[in-house]
């Protein structure tokens, strides 16, 4: 049974409290967010006709409590990513835009165009392949432990 | 404890495919993370953060030998761009192994694919 954002709005008086009081809970005891952690994912296809799994897009639909308590873990480790994550990186951190990497990468680009001396480089475009469905949980723990988040 | 927060919040879920108008029996995953979830680009940034990690300890070990944006330009050996990656290294033999070695450690740590259809390599100009 799904329960729509809308009715949380409406109904915001009678259900604040208690979901106020959930997402505290979770905090001391995260096992409670196996119970709201049911996630029905739809497939919608990339192009006519699909014959293959890989031709269409899963996308998620969470439950609205989840996503709730998810903003606010997103918004405590969001002012830590810029300290933590290498420069080199360009996407979804505060104060980083991706245009930043793309005049870095023209700049590269010309650079290797216009090149004397004995010195060859090459520059490799890679594209991982379902990036998101094939990531490994230990290695994201592993990683987690490994940065100290003040927070 | 957010950190064990966040491992629940990866770990727990089930899902049910929605199919044809009917859900399928719900199932529990063994890895990914999910698309259109809040929390999932920021996950995959800091898994391909592993990656930034070890090709700077590689350049640092004089291993991998990165390019130089101009001639007194800074030393550069990669760029992200969330989950696409942009690689420069010295045209040699030596590098090219180098880059797959390390790739393919990555790969191996995270689960990741390189997708070879969509892979294309640039070379400076030849004297």
């Amino acid at each position: 049974m799904a329960i729509l954002p809308f009715f949380f709005q409406q109904c915001w008086d009678i259900v604040a409290s208690s979901l106020f009081e959930y997402v505290n809970q979770v905090w001391v005891n995260p096992y409670l967010i196996s119970f709201i952690n049911s996630t029905l994912i739809v497939m919608i296809p990339k192009i006519d006709k699909p014959e293959f799994v890989s031709q269409f897009r899963l996308v998620s639909l969470c439950n609205v409590v989840y996503k709730i308590l998810s903003k606010v873990i997103v918004n405590r480790i969001k002012p830590c990513l810029n300290s933590i994550i290498s420069p080199y990186q360009s996407s979804f951190i505060s104060g980083r835009s991706i245009h930043h990497n793309i005049i870095v990468a023209q700049e590269m680009v010309h650079s290797m165009a216009s090149m004397k001396g004995n010195k060859m480089f090459m520059s490799i475009k890679i594209d991982l392949e379902k990036a998101y469905d094939r990531l490994n949980w230990n290695l994201l723990s592993n990683v987690w432990r490994s940065v100290s988040f003040d927070l | 404890m957010i950190i064990e927060v966040i491992h629940h919040c990866i770990s727990s879920p089930s899902y049910k495919i929605m199919w044809n108008r009917d859900k399928t029996n719900s199932f529990n995953p063994s890895r990914g993370i999910r698309q259109g979830y809040l929390l999932s680009p920021y996950l995959s940034v800091i898994c391909m953060d592993k990656l930034s990690h070890i090709i700077a300890d590689q350049v640092e070990a004089g291993y991998w030998k990165p390019m130089r944006a101009g001639r007194h330009g800074p030393q550069i050996s990669h760029l992200l761009f969330a989950d696409d990656l942009l690689l420069f290294a010295e045209a040699s033999i030596e590098q090219a192994h180098c880059v797959m070695h390390f790739l393919d450690l990555f790969c191996q740590a995270s689960g990741q694919k390189i997708n070879s259809q969509k892979l294309q390599i640039f070379f400076s100009k030849c004297r």
